[in-house]
């Protein structure tokens, strides 16, 4: 038995080796488990919303220790308004869950619908939508005369100032704007002959634009709103597809498949958060703590960040 | 033991010294630009006014602005272009001219800046190209060696001490260094070829001279009052650079001046090793930079001030132009071996408690390193340090330089009256305020020794109060703001906003996206540092966050998050009670810096 790998010591009464390092190494082991343990009952029960709590426990065995905890706390400490006035609180909350998740689901949106990523980022920002569609319109030889120019900004500017319409309906304003402009210009052979893939393209691109601006809310009260028009529209659809009236090919369901809010594809870590804190302020008055705020944010965090170390370690396994 | 690096910790370069060949950058032809003047409904260029939706496809590129306005308007009308170059951003030394609602009046303003410094303006790339192949020219080789000095402590001094001096008995002075840099770069260097590792692993002797270089060392019991007050040792937390605490032995790699400095204040120097040189050479661009500050003094008596000031810009070019080494970029199979080549090569080790999470937020670019998953595994993009496209202990000698020079200063200042409150310090600069009785006396002294020679200083402004919030932003001012700056959102004309717009442009696949973001004040304040009233209750002092080795990362949370509860919300209040006091009288009575802000 060589010396090197750690400090062995000969005991006489046991007849052999004993590696030191190796108690040692069990020692801190052991103080690591108990410092751990003593972390995770410190912290407890983490109080969510509408009188739900994880404990430290729970989130330790999904992966999320005590100090990672700590750092999501952290972060949404640093986001969220001190004001404990509740509309502002509410304001601040729903702001930074959305902003959350929101980078995961324009992913999904972009897996969902066929568009590039990079188009798909492009049409969230509010100057985004108008480069995209301006370049489109070049690429299928219309070349932005002043009245076409004016009339695509102020039909954008109509869809984004429209009320009670889901972004399904604000994208067909701008579709029809594009139909105009192509009927319009001198050198083109009208909206029949513009491309089929890229039309496509630029109207799932619009209707992401306009489903992000609509998630552009500050209160649980819209939100609900939101939803509920969406259900609406989907009754709607489906009453519309069940007549099988419209022009061109009747493809089932069509409406129905776009009429989702952006809500649905985002995470679930987020989606749970929403759904507790319409709870919450649907069943009880009381105003929540801004502990409780705090708790449900970091738990957001804690879930997207659970969610990106798993795919880096599906993309790696592949 | 605190560590003071770069980063974490040493790397382990060890004691390679195999010779790499410095390569010079191919300078790049100069490319037309096309002036382009606007307001809001128009852009006009020398063929006259078209709309400001210009067709971006037809707009000539790279076009032009005067003001960063210009550029802004344009960008946010023709979303997906490439957004116009503003002069005053890329030129900061020319005369700022006001943004005019009328695009005749712009395109006047463009075509006379073109007149008169058309043949001056140089991008700040290709100067440094010019001047980084002059120091190829002249120093030619280097060896594996120099790769300590991009290890080392990098940053000059900036600290803030007090909050606000209101003290009705008191005087506020602020000093500033002429061509700080610029003195800093005649002194001697190493020869980049001949360094060579030296192993000390000693006490340091009371009357040793060491030759150049830089030197590991541990620095034991710190004596003197003021190396406790002034700490000047940072050490690099989770993104941020906070005070190494100096109630442990302290590692840090130091060149010999600065250990000439330090050891009037540590009882103990402990040397582990060294990289020396035994032959010294004077900077490439010494003779030079000489030269510019001539012209600069020259310009400054001609009342050319936009000349001066280019001096002034294109010295710190030239203080900077040896630190710019190009990017490599390495995939590794997993995040693990990634993380432990930044450790060998850059001293990068996190510590063992800080988060994944935490740890990946400054490591996506904002300190010059990225890692970024693919699906290849792990990848780092990162400086290079040996391929021979940067010198490294040029930059890091002038700064440590900088550093040694201003200390000095404070020391001298604080022996040069009684009761001397020194506020802040920023680079070339130092606020301090002494009792008012002693005024005339301290003046005589600061005036005996203060000249326009390079590297010594001049006083910049006297008056009776003063706020510093932190660095980068103070007030100075007696019944109006006499001088002051606002980082990131301040202006040189307005000294009380407290937001400002920009819009950024943010290239997305082929297109140029507009994106208008709002900075403000409140929400840009660091948390690294708290306030603490006196004893006496008349001044509040500020002290930055101290870690030692085992400082736990979540206190440091804790204390950040407390600082920032309480201590911005204090900030802004004495910021809006300044505002309140001045009322709208000091808009008139500003006067704009004489210096822009560029070193």
């Amino acid at each position: 038995m060589s010396n090197d790998a750690g400090m062995d010591i000969w005991v006489g009464d046991l007849d052999g080796y004993v590696d030191l390092d190796a108690i040692e190494a069990a020692n801190r082991a052991e103080d690591a488990a108990l410092y751990l343990d003593l972390e995770l009952t410190k912290l407890g029960d983490l109080q969510l919303l509408a009188g739900k709590a994880i404990s430290a426990r729970v989130l330790d065995g999904a992966g999320v220790s005590p100090s990672n905890w700590r750092f999501a706390v952290h972060q949404a400490e640093r986001t969220l308004t001190e004001s404990q006035v509740w509309p502002e609180l509410q304001r601040s909350f729903i702001k930074e869950l959305l902003s959350l998740g929101r980078l995961y689901a324009v992913s999904r949106y972009s897996k969902w619908e066929k568009v590039s990523y990079s188009c798909a980022i492009t049409a969230t920002f509010p100057h985004g939508l108008k480069a995209l569609v301006s370049q489109f319109l070049t690429a299928q030889g219309i070349s932005g005369n002043a009245s076409i120019r004016d009339d695509i900004r102020s039909s954008l500017e109509r869809a984004g100032k429209a009320v009670g319409l889901t972004a399904y309906q604000r994208t067909s304003t701008l579709q029809s704007a594009i139909y105009r402009a192509a009927d319009r210009a001198p050198a083109h052979a009208g909206h029949q002959s513009l491309s089929r893939e890229g039309m496509r393209t630029m109207l799932s691109l619009t209707r992401l634009h306009f489903s992000i601006a609509e998630l552009n809310v500050s209160s649980l009260d819209e939100i609900e709103r939101l939803f509920d028009m969406y259900k609406m529209a989907r009754r709607d659809a489906e009453n519309w597809d069940r007549a099988g009236v419209g022009i061109g090919r009747h493809i089932p369901n069509w409406q129905l498949r776009h009429l989702h809010p952006l809500t649905d594809l985002y995470p679930y870590s987020v989606r749970h958060a929403l759904k507790r804190a319409s709870l919450h302020v649907g069943t009880d008055a009381a105003i929540p703590d801004r502990s409780t705020i705090l708790n449900e944010l970091a738990l957001a965090r804690c879930g997207i960040e659970r969610m990106r170390k798993a795919g880096r370690v599906r993309a790696r396994s592949k | 033991m605190s560590k003071v690096y770069r980063f974490h910790a040493p790397a382990d370069i060890g004691n390679d010294d195999a010779p790499t060949l410095l390569r010079k950058r191919k300078p790049k032809p100069p490319v037309a630009v096309a002036l382009v003047p606007t307001d809001p409904s128009g852009i006009t260029d020398v063929k006259g006014t078209t709309t400001i939706e210009a067709d971006v496809y037809d707009l000539p590129r790279p076009t032009v602005t005067f003001t960063r306005k210009e550029s802004d308007l344009i960008a946010l009308s023709n979303p997906g272009a490439p957004p116009p170059i503003a002069l005053e951003d890329v030129h900061p030394w020319l005369p700022s001219r006001p943004y005019l609602d009328d695009p005749e009046g712009n395109l006047n303003i463009l075509k006379s800046i073109e007149r008169k410094y058309g043949g001056h303006m140089v991008s700040a790339a290709a100067y440094c190209d010019e001047k980084w192949n002059t120091i190829c020219n002249s120093i030619r080789i280097k060896n594996g060696l120099d790769a300590r000095f991009h290890t080392a402590w990098h940053l000059p001094i900036q600290d803030v001490h007090v909050l606000e001096e209101k003290r009705a008995d008191r005087t506020v002075i602020a000093i500033d260094f002429n061509g700080m840099y610029a003195a800093c770069m005649q002194h001697e260097f190493p020869k980049p070829a001949s360094l060579r590792h030296l192993k000390y692993n000693r006490m340091m002797d009371a009357a040793e001279e060491l030759p150049l270089g830089l030197y590991r060392c541990i620095l034991h019991d710190p004596t003197s009052e003021f190396i406790q007050r002034y700490n000047p040792f940072r050490t690099f937390f989770s993104g941020r650079h906070l005070s190494a605490t100096l109630s442990e032995p302290l590692e840090i790699d130091l060149n010999e001046f600065e250990i000439a400095f330090y050891r009037r204040h540590f009882s103990r120097i402990h040397l582990v090793d060294a990289v020396v040189s035994d032959r010294s050479i004077a900077h490439p661009l010494a003779r030079e930079v000489r030269r510019s500050f001539a012209r600069r003094a020259n310009y400054k008596s001609q009342g050319n001030k936009p000349l001066a000031d280019r001096e002034k810009y294109l010295a710190t070019l030239m203080s900077s132009c040896a630190n710019r080494p190009r990017r490599m970029r390495e995939t590794f199979p997993n995040r693990n071996a990634a993380l432990d080549c930044l450790r060998r090569i850059y001293g990068i080790a996190p510590p063992h408690d800080e988060p994944e999470a935490a740890v990946e937020i400054w490591l996506q670019g904002r300190k010059g390193f990225a890692v970024t998953s693919t699906l290849a595994g792990v990848s780092i993009d990162a400086p290079n340090l040996r391929d021979g496209s940067a010198c490294f202990l040029l930059g890091q000698r002038i700064v440590a330089r900088g550093r040694v020079v201003l200390l000095e200063m404070m020391e001298r200042i604080l022996a040069a009256a009684p009761d001397v409150q020194i506020c802040y310090t920023n680079i070339d600069s130092v606020h301090f305020s002494i009792r008012t009785v002693d005024l005339a006396q301290t003046m005589n002294w600061l005036r005996s020794r203060s000249s326009k020679e390079m590297g010594s200083f001049k006083i910049e402004a006297v008056t009776r109060h003063g706020l510093w919030l932190e660095p980068g932003r103070y007030w100075l001012y007696d019944d109006a703001v006499a001088k002051f700056r606002n980082r990131s959102v301040g202006d040189a004309t307005h000294p009380f906003k407290t937001h400002a717009v920009h819009v950024s442009s943010r290239k997305i696949g082929d297109l140029h996206i507009p994106i208008r973001t709002t900075l403000r004040m409140d929400r840009t304040m660091s948390p690294s540092r708290s306030l603490v009233l006196d004893r006496e209750r008349t001044l509040t002092s500020q002290h930055l966050i101290a870690v030692a080795n085992g400082t736990r990362f979540a206190d440091v949370l804790t204390t950040l998050e407390h600082n920032h509860r309480t201590f911005t919300p204090m900030r802004m209040e004495a910021f809006r009670s300044l505002q309140a006091r001045m009322g709208s009288s000091c808009l008139a009575a500003t006067r704009q810096d004489e210096d822009a802000d560029i070193m």
